[in-house]
């Protein structure tokens, strides 16, 4: 409630305040006029000495929009990298089936299937919220969460990931536990265990009781939050644990169909439950893209650069509009229609450039603050702000080269008549 | 020089046809000096800037040292004019921004003529108005008179054989006018036709123009011609 009332008073004593700025600074300045020299004509409002000012406002106008769009171009940059990503982990034609416990004779069956390549088993897909699991160097050192999935070899052959040092999980069947694990990073280096290289075979403890050996080392890729460095990770192939079927195509398949076929394999071991089955891809772009909230954020765009040109629109109506004796005048003097267009436009032009002078380092520097938040991070796209102040400085290009003709093909007679 | 014929200039105004100009047949010679008087409103100022091909015309033929202007193309129309008209105005219509020396410089600089050659002409007509130590002011700091001299140099600059001048006195006081007629007269005897617009009967006077006419009801004629 308290909240509330301070939003709103702020609102209104803010509007009151541009309010009256708006109107006492013009006041003031038209105060300021000598009548004599007004009534001479010596003062001429086009004279009136605050060019610098209204350049100011143009430019300050055009970076701040520049800015704006440049962040939320690298804000979509880097949501669409995180939504579309295959580096990190892989993505592409893997498609999850939910189950229960260790199916093998399911495992089989759609593994015989014409499109399928490879069937890895999991615990959870990445992506998701991971297992915790608590590990140490050894029963008396103290002990550090790490991240805990447990999958086989073929899972994680789906999953692309690059095995540093040692080697894959151990390709089994068996229905226990394996005592090898994969681990990354920085989980050797939470644990204090030396190297990369030197790693495999050493041992630490896991959960306070099982002693568990590295059997192989990955890189510290991004497995779920893309803002933060990854958690120490122990991948094992324990089957008590597994409940999804990891599937890899040989390629692009039909989702629908793949589908059924998938849910007529199903029925044959569950006729009496849903096939629950999604394509990790679509399911990791919905994860990580904010769809609604980018589209607000691109609607505000739009209105901000509209706001801008119609801005830049208004204030070039008003200076030729200020110039129209000196256009009438060139006119006659034999003038071409194109010299005064260059005329005309030329210190706005100059006005935008100096603007993409200002917005692209300061754009850059933002953009390149916003990316420090990502750990994992697709980078400033420069060659994308250059080509967004591109198109900004051709939509005020046009605006400008539009009014300035529309000032340059009028009649002379018209703006030169006395009476 | 030139010659217009039958020449008609109207405005629609819904269905209704409104004449700016009727009926207009003029035959002026090299190195006349041509007063065009009459009340306001009867179209002198119209009939002038069709002769300047500031304005089209809707009907008739104007034919301009040999060329058809009623035929020409708008850029081919500029750059006969801009070749061989000069324009001086009432109201002076200097710009404001630019020193005497800048705005005397305009039209040259639309002619494509050369920096060098530029200076030369410029610093030419500064002396011979008499307005050298002028040169650096702006146009606010001059008087009407003065104003007014800046405003033919400027339209003598490039030497036009026609002169085009739209009640030049009609804003300077009669000292400063009987000066600028001097300056016309002078200008003409060196060879430039001028064609003036007025509706003092007394500056017509002494500017002893060749010839005189008078304009009516959108329609022109002629009233005395000196032969010399």
């Amino acid at each position: 409630m308290d909240n509330q009332w301070i939003l709103w008073s702020s609102f209104v004593l803010f509007a009151m305040l541009l309010g009256v700025l708006a109107g006492f600074i013009p006041a003031k300045i038209l105060s300021r006029f000598k009548p004599v020299n007004v009534l001479k004509g010596t003062i001429a409002p086009a004279a009136m000495g605050k060019t610098f000012l209204r350049n100011m406002l143009v430019v300050i106008q055009f970076v701040a929009s520049a800015c704006f769009i440049f962040i939320v171009a690298s804000m979509f940059g880097q949501f669409q990298y995180m939504a579309t990503d295959n580096t990190n982990f892989n993505r592409e034609n893997i498609y999850n089936i939910a189950v229960s416990e260790n199916q093998r004779l399911l495992q089989q069956d759609i593994l015989a299937n014409q499109h399928v390549e490879r069937v890895g088993l999991v615990s959870t897909p990445f992506g998701g919220n991971a297992a915790q699991a608590s590990v140490a160097k050894n029963a008396q050192s103290e002990s550090v969460a790490a991240s805990y999935y447990a999958a086989n070899s073929d899972f994680i052959i789906n999953m692309n990931l690059s095995i540093l040092a040692g080697s894959n999980l151990i390709s089994s069947v068996s229905d226990s536990a394996s005592a090898f694990v994969l681990v990354n990073e920085q989980l050797l280096s939470a644990l204090g265990l030396g190297k990369t290289q030197d790693a495999v075979g050493k041992t630490f403890m896991m959960n306070n009781k099982q002693e568990v050996t590295i059997g192989g080392v990955t890189s510290n890729f991004c497995y779920s939050n893309y803002q933060f460095t990854a958690k120490p990770l122990i991948i094992q192939y324990n089957p008590q644990q597994f409940h999804v079927l990891n599937i890899k195509t040989k390629n692009k398949v039909e989702e629908q169909r793949f589908k059924s076929e998938m849910n007529t394999i199903w029925k044959k071991y569950f006729p009496h439950t849903e096939l629950s089955f999604s394509n990790y891809q679509k399911d990791m772009y919905e994860r990580y893209f904010p769809g609604g909230d980018m589209n607000i954020v691109g609607t505000f765009c739009v209105v901000v650069l509209t706001i801008a040109l119609m801005g830049l629109l208004g204030i070039v109506t008003y200076h030729n509009e200020m110039r129209t004796k000196e256009v009438g005048i060139r006119k006659v003097m034999g003038a071409p229609v194109r010299e005064i267009i260059r005329q005309l436009s030329k210190s706005f032009i100059k006005l935008t450039l100096i603007s993409g002078l200002i917005s692209l380092p300061l754009g850059y520097v933002i953009c390149y603050l916003f990316m420090k938040l990502f750990v994992y991070s697709y980078g400033v796209n420069l060659l994308l702000l250059c080509t967004l102040f591109t198109s900004i400085f051709g939509m005020a290009l046009i605006t400008i080269i539009y009014k300035s003709a529309h000032a340059a093909i009028a009649n002379p007679v018209k703006s030169l008549r006395t009476e | 020089m030139l010659e217009l014929k039958k020449v008609y200039k109207w405005v629609n105004n819904g269905n209704q046809r409104i004449f700016l100009l009727k009926d207009i047949n003029l035959t002026i010679n090299e190195g006349e000096f041509v007063s065009i008087m009459g009340p306001s409103g009867s179209g002198k100022s119209t009939l002038l800037n069709v002769i300047g091909m500031l304005d089209s015309f809707d009907e008739g033929i104007y034919n301009f040292v040999g060329e058809s202007v009623h035929q020409l193309k708008e850029k081919q129309r500029t750059n006969l004019y801009k070749q061989h008209i000069g324009f001086v105005f009432q109201a002076y219509h200097l710009i404001d921004e630019l020193t005497v020396y800048e705005n005397i410089e305009t039209p040259l600089l639309y002619q494509n003529v050369k920096g060098s050659d530029r200076k030369a002409m410029v610093a030419d007509i500064l002396d011979r108005f008499n307005i050298v130590a002028k040169k650096d002011l702006f146009p606010a700091q001059l008087s009407g008179g003065q104003q007014q001299l800046v405003g033919i140099a400027r339209a003598l600059i490039a030497r036009p054989k026609l002169l085009l001048a739209d009640e030049p006195t009609g804003n300077l006081n009669s000292k400063q006018g009987e000066e600028i007629m001097e300056l016309f007269q002078q200008v003409n005897k060196e060879g430039t036709t001028i064609i003036q617009v007025t509706h003092s009967e007394k500056m017509q006077l002494m500017a002893t123009a060749s010839s005189v006419y008078w304009m009516a009801l959108l329609k022109i004629k002629l009233r005395s011609r000196q032969d010399n």
